[in-house]
């Protein structure tokens, strides 16, 4: 038996006496909801062992440590433990067999499947630290979870990495919820970005550097303008849209997160107040699932929001990838969520309405969701004159860059002559796309400059997929009585950009 | 107005469908009569101009919201 590590069976009792701590036995942590919540998720992916680093040195911690908990007269530890999962099932002498061998083993073989790993904080509450898992399976690419990174782990030597976004609880003291889903998304951004990532504490000290009604630390949460202040520090611009009742949430989520563009979800919540979230993924299904995704009263064009059903979101008192079913809408929001949010007496599941959704974009990504909305708008009435179902057809509108832009339409169905254009070309860095689907199949496509500005004209290419709507379209563009009625619908400058 | 309704409700009646003869034949397209179609893009001239003004709207965030703290 080696005191640096241990390795048990995984089951709900293991993983509670993995997490305890002497702070907090594991009868406590079995009543704490994350410890419950990591459960069922590694229940869920099927994990068989965990591997108990027993000694680890957390740098997120190490900084909470030193900014906090060394001032405290309780002797709290600097160093935590660290879980690591597996789906096979081991013992010492196989893993053993991993660590310092001459030959080159087989760990996949050996231990199977690394699923991710907990750094468990030897805090009296908030134990669970900077956790990263694998996430759950895509469904048939129903599930998409696009915010998402790759970690790496070494364990004694053995190179692990697993693909997932970085969660913790909130302790309250240096991070609350707010900082929290800030520090989750900044760790995307660091990827997609290469802009820095702090720490928790950092993150707090930073936001309540510009303005500061109540004491920074112990830390009971931030405003908005403060996570805006936080954004900026790390060489990001805060995109701040407020979920107006006429806003399209869902879609508006999508054509970030699609590209991996972390989104910080804020709520309100029955009876309790405003938290915040990090979007990580969406549920996509092949039909649409909701009528609307505006309030009622309210109207949009039909956007791909209507086909997903759930989001995926680091909830930091849940727990990493926590489900968010999407409700039909009410008078109010243009959505309605519930999670995994309880009342603690009838344990009634509480209703989520949403309030905002505050994007860390980079600074060169100047047209928003809703530029380009206010653009697809203009071509409804058009949709409906050309179409027989026009009620069938659907806008996919998301974020991009010029390389994933490039890469995708390789692989997608696309004009060859179009897609020669558009791979040999300078294009903007930044770009939207917006794809119109009836029944799945592409009619045309328009490419924006997300680097232009809000009131410039944004589409810079358009993709005609369909010949016979692009005959038909050109049909009513060219006919002289139509000419004056269609200019004031689309203005001038789409008028012309869709005739030529 | 009602002549105008009246109007489209004739220019539906007299539309007829044509399938597209591209490899796809779900994406059936309507036979546009100028005529018509102009009555019917004046009707939502309107309508299209009041969405874009309200997501315009919609893009002013309230001093309010930026004030809201978030402390769940």
């Amino acid at each position: 038996m080696n005191s640096s590590y241990s390795i048990k069976i995984f089951s709900s009792q293991a993983l509670f006496e993995a997490l305890s701590n002497d702070y907090c036995d594991n009868i406590k942590v079995s009543q704490q909801s994350r410890a419950n919540y990591l459960s069922s998720y590694l229940k869920d992916l099927n994990t068989k062992t965990i591997v108990i680093e027993n000694d680890y040195t957390d740098g997120d911690y190490l900084e909470d440590f030193a900014s906090y908990y060394v001032r405290c007269y309780r002797d709290y530890q600097r160093r935590c433990k660290r879980l690591h999962f597996f789906d096979a099932e081991f013992d010492e002498t196989i893993f053993c067999q991993c660590i310092g061998s001459s030959r080159k083993p087989d760990i996949k073989k050996l231990l199977g499947n690394y699923q991710g790993f907990v750094v468990v904080r030897p805090l009296p509450t908030a134990i669970v630290g900077r956790t990263v898992l694998q996430t759950y399976p895509s469904d048939s690419d129903r599930r998409h979870y696009a915010v998402v990174k790759e970690y790496s782990a070494n364990l004694f030597g053995i190179p692990l990495s697993v693909s997932s976004l970085a969660f913790q609880e909130q302790d309250t003291v240096l991070a609350a919820c707010a900082t929290v889903a800030l520090w989750s998304a900044f760790h995307k951004t660091a990827d997609l970005f290469g802009t820095s990532s702090p720490r928790p504490a950092e993150i707090t000290r930073i936001a309540n550097g510009v303005v500061s009604t109540t004491r920074a630390i112990p830390s009971h949460g931030l405003e908005i303008r403060q996570m805006a202040y936080a954004i900026r520090s790390v060489g990001l611009e805060p995109e701040l849209i407020q979920a107006s009742p006429n806003v399209p949430l869902v879609s508006l989520a999508y054509s970030y997160l699609k590209m991996g563009l972390p989104t910080i979800l804020g709520v309100k919540i029955e009876g309790r107040g405003m938290h915040a979230l990090t979007l990580a993924g969406y549920s996509e299904r092949k039909n649409r699932i909701n009528q609307q995704e505006v309030a009622s009263g309210e109207k949009s064009i039909p956007l791909v929001g209507l086909r997903i059903d759930e989001l995926y979101a680091h909830d930091d008192q849940i727990g990493p990838f926590s489900r968010l079913v999407i409700k039909p809408s009410s008078k109010d929001y243009p959505v309605l969520l519930e999670g995994s949010w309880q009342d603690s007496q009838t344990k009634k599941i509480l209703t989520l309405q949403p309030i905002f959704l505050l994007v860390p974009v980079y600074n060169k990504i100047r047209v928003t969701f809703l530029d380009i909305l206010k653009w697809l708008e203009r071509m409804g009435p058009l949709l409906s004159l050309l179409l027989t179902q026009p009620q069938d057809i659907e806008w996919d509108v998301f974020i991009t860059t010029n390389n994933m832009m490039k890469d995708s339409i390789n692989k997608e169905p696309f004009p060859v002559d179009d897609l020669k254009r558009l791979l040999v070309k300078q294009n903007p860095r930044f770009i939207w796309r917006a794809i119109l689907r009836i029944n799945s199949q592409p009619l045309l496509e328009f490419f924006a400059d997300g680097t232009d500005m809000e009131r410039s004209f944004p589409f810079y290419e358009l993709v005609w997929h369909n010949v016979d709507f692009h005959e038909a379209c050109k049909k009513v563009l060219d006919d002289n009585r139509l000419t004056n009625i269609l200019i004031e619908l689309l203005e001038q400058v789409f008028y012309n950009f869709l005739k030529n | 107005m009602p002549t105008v309704q009246h109007q489209q409700k004739d220019a539906t009646e007299q539309l007829t469908e044509q399938f597209s003869t591209n490899s796809d034949s779900r994406v059936r397209l309507r036979k546009v009569e100028s005529s018509i179609a102009e009555s019917e893009l004046r009707l939502r001239v309107e309508e299209v101009s009041t969405r874009i003004t309200r997501l315009e709207d919609a893009k002013n965030v309230t001093q309010e919201l930026w004030e809201s703290v978030i402390s769940v």
